[in-house]
């Protein structure tokens, strides 16, 4: 018993030790959740004591836009800083710690001279107290918009893991009464943030549905200018265009190949619009689709092998996908969106693995994205009548237009829908924005 | 004369007596030995008798009467005798010379036989001396090998005796010995035993103490431990809650990292040791537990100090 006993009290401390050994060891958590929101990010106005002739737009209020559009940072108000520090040096951690700010950026602008400008910046992370990042630029003062642009990248690059396209077009068409009350449409572009419009066409006809090629120097579009459809190319730096399609009846919907050699787009020319792919290189034509019903609105997947397409042969307007590759049994069109009376205008997101639609339900017409894999819808916007969703090209937002007291207006929704602004500064109806892509802008 | 001898004849006779018994006594005691022949008249011996005065003076006067007749009968005879005898004399001057010669003869003879039997004597004498001293001295060996024979057994005894003793002293000794071995053995044992039962007790005591305090200390762990769960939880939530999950597909990352914290629960040091291979991602996990700081720690501190290294795994389910 006495034993027993005694055994018993040392295989029990034993125990304890074990346990002890163990919780000394290994106390260990597990996080499987978080929360959703914006990382607190304060920018500091940016020095300019060494600036005489000043920025046509202040650098650091439009980097503090672009990161709170995106929907991933949470900018503190300018006047709610508690410090305002330039650099390194200068930077006490504790202060940004107790306002709860993950991040900081500070820099300086100096003037080189007339025209030449350098801007300094570092980005900290403030609770580890680390300098993620410290760059210096030369710009003109013509491109203060874009530097800010591009700083804004790199703060979101640094940041969120993924590229930054703040400094990518947005192509869209207005439509405006001028003063002699004739109606007069546009095919403009700007930067992501809606400022900085560029005028590329405009034509007393309606122009339609703008799409870039891959390298963002083209745009293809629909111009009426010749009282019917017609598909356009036209380079939007030099301005350079010229009609690709010119088919009997609709010449619509054109989207640009990944690999850029090719124009899916909907011709009706067959009596009712089909789904064709047109070479750009040889002008070859092949019909991709045969049906009765409307089959419109193509989108090339990322990986270029498959297209989604609007068609009403369902009875009403859904989306379905296209095989190019394999076989024709293969090349049977597949729906793939089941959820409401109403999927159009299906747009593939950059990774793939997502589209976006105009989902119409009970009169109600929002973005939605699905999730290719599982068939998961979901319902970005609470609009009543938007249209034309189109990805920014780092994936992260979804640019659209809406309908606004009548008048179309861009808007912008993060793809987990959080974050919602619309881009109010351009005149006029506006509609059917495209993002453009992130290649090659300077 | 005579009268004096007549008024003192009692003395005289008494006197004469005297004479004659000490002339007797000396021819007696010259003649003894060896026997010469006696040539000589015996004198006749006069009875001496005590008697009684009045009756001794009638006597005497009797006897004087007589004495006067005998002593004229006497002269008569001694003329006659004194005639005879000198003729005897003559004689005898004649023997006496070849008794005198004899007895030169026998005198040397005896004498050599006297000095023969002397030395004989002295001879038999010495050896009986001799014998005598050689049976002294043999009786005086005797006794004396007695005697050593009687000290030796003595001493033999005694020996025996002593070792008797000694071994029975020896034995008793032994015994001694060996009782206070054996006493010193059961008192070493005793004490031993004491020893044992005191270590035992003492064991006994620290056992239950130790029972006591591993029942305790396991109570204590097991409110340390329910401690520790409670707050594990709020650390976890406080650190959730200061996540910020990076937009974007997170699934299938996951970040590990060691969390050092000094009381109060302010975070001194957050390390990536395995890192999700996405620098965002590992400096969002960094982020939260850096901004959850300070964590929440129990109050007590010898619990709150096994908390100050936690690893925290960073998996998003969703």
């Amino acid at each position: 018993m006495q034993v027993n006993v005694i055994r018993n009290a040392g295989l029990l401390w034993l125990g304890l030790m074990l346990f002890a050994g163990q919780v000394q060891a290994a106390l260990t958590i597990q996080i499987t959740e978080g929360v959703e929101g914006a990382q607190p990010i304060a920018i500091v106005p940016f020095a300019n004591d060494q600036v005489i002739s000043p920025l046509p737009y202040d650098l650091v209020s439009i980097v503090r836009n672009d990161l709170s559009r995106s929907g991933r940072f949470a900018p503190m108000p300018e006047k709610d800083l508690v410090a305002r520090p330039h650099d390194g040096g200068t930077v006490r951690f504790s202060d940004w710690r107790l306002v709860n700010m993950d991040y900081l950026l500070v820099g300086r602008v100096k003037q080189r001279d007339a025209e030449n400008y350098e801007v300094q910046f570092q980005l900290f992370d403030v609770f580890k107290g680390e300098q993620i990042t410290g760059i210096r630029y030369p710009f003109v003062a013509a491109d203060t918009r874009r530097m800010a642009h591009r700083i804004s990248d790199i703060v979101y690059e640094k940041l969120t893991g993924q590229r930054g396209a703040f400094n990518t077009y947005i192509a869209y068409v207005t439509a405006l009464t001028d003063a002699n009350n004739k109606r007069r449409f546009r095919l403009n572009i700007s930067d992501s943030d809606g400022f900085h419009e560029q005028n590329l066409l405009e034509s007393g006809q309606p122009l339609m549905s703008p799409s870039w090629s891959p390298d963002g120097q083209q745009l293809a579009y629909v111009s009426f200018e010749t009282k019917r459809p017609q598909v356009f190319v036209q380079n939007v730096f030099t301005g350079e265009r010229k009609s690709v399609t010119d088919y009997p009846g609709l010449n619509s919907a054109p989207s640009w190949s990944p690999d850029g050699k090719r124009l899916a787009l909907t011709l009706s020319k067959g009596g009712n619009p089909d789904i064709y792919l047109f070479e750009l290189g040889s002008g070859r034509l092949s019909q991709l689709t045969k049906h009765p019903s409307i089959d419109t609105e193509p989108a090339w997947s990322p990986d270029g092998k498959s297209l989604v397409f609007t068609s009403d042969r369902g009875g009403r307007p859904q989306l379905y996908t296209l095989r190019l590759d394999g076989d024709k049994a293969a090349a049977r069109p597949q729906r793939v969106t089941f959820e409401g009376r109403y999927n159009a205008r299906g747009v593939f997101s950059p990774d793939g693995k997502q589209l976006a639609m105009v989902h119409g339900n009970r009169g109600h017409y929002r973005i939605a994205v699905m999730d290719v894999e599982t068939g998961t819808l979901q319902v970005l916007t609470e609009s009543r009548l938007d249209e034309s969703p189109s990805f920014a090209p780092n994936g992260s937002m979804i640019i659209y237009a809406t309908d606004r007291s009548n008048r179309g207006v861009l808007a912008a929704v993060s793809v987990d829908g959080r974050v919602h602004q619309r881009i109010e500064v351009q005149k006029g109806d506006v509609r059917e924005p495209a993002w453009s892509p992130l290649s090659n802008r300077k | 004369m005579f009268k004096w001898i007549r008024n003192n004849l009692v003395a005289v006779i008494f006197s004469v007596s005297v004479h004659a018994l000490l002339l007797v006594m000396l021819v007696i005691s010259f003649d003894w030995t060896p026997k010469p022949e006696v040539i000589a008249k015996k004198p006749n011996v006069v009875k001496a008798v005590a008697v009684d005065a009045n009756k001794v003076k009638a006597e005497l006067d009797k006897l004087r009467q007589a004495e006067k007749r005998k002593q004229k009968q006497e002269q008569d005879r001694i003329a006659r005798l004194k005639r005879a005898e000198q003729q005897a004399k003559r004689k005898r001057v004649e023997e006496e010379k070849r008794i005198a010669k004899l007895k030169k003869q026998q005198a040397v003879l005896k004498k050599k036989r006297v000095a023969e039997e002397k030395k004989r004597k002295a001879e038999q004498q010495r050896l009986a001396k001799l014998k005598k001293q050689q049976a002294a001295a043999k009786k005086k060996r005797v006794a004396e090998e007695k005697k050593r024979k009687a000290e030796q057994a003595r001493l033999a005894k005694l020996k025996k005796e002593q070792a008797a003793l000694k071994k029975k002293q020896a034995e008793a000794e032994k015994k001694r010995i060996a009782a206070e071995k054996k006493r010193k053995a059961e008192e070493k044992k005793r004490l031993a035993a004491e020893k044992k039962r005191k270590q035992e007790a003492a064991q006994r005591q620290q056992e239950l103490a130790r029972q006591l305090e591993a029942e305790e200390r396991a109570q204590a762990e097991a409110k340390a431990n329910r401690e520790i769960d409670r707050y594990l939880v709020l650390i976890r939530q406080k650190v959730a809650r200061n996540w910020l999950k990076p937009a974007g597909s997170s699934k299938g990352l996951v970040s590990k990292v060691k969390v050092r914290l000094i009381p109060g629960g302010e975070v001194i040091d957050v390390k990536i040791i395995k890192s999700s291979g996405n620098a965002v991602y590992d400096r969002s996990v960094e982020g939260a537990v850096r901004k959850a700081s300070p964590l929440p720690l129990p109050k007590d501190p010898a619990i709150a100090a096994r908390m100050y290294d936690i690893d925290f795994n960073f998996a998003l389910e969703t």
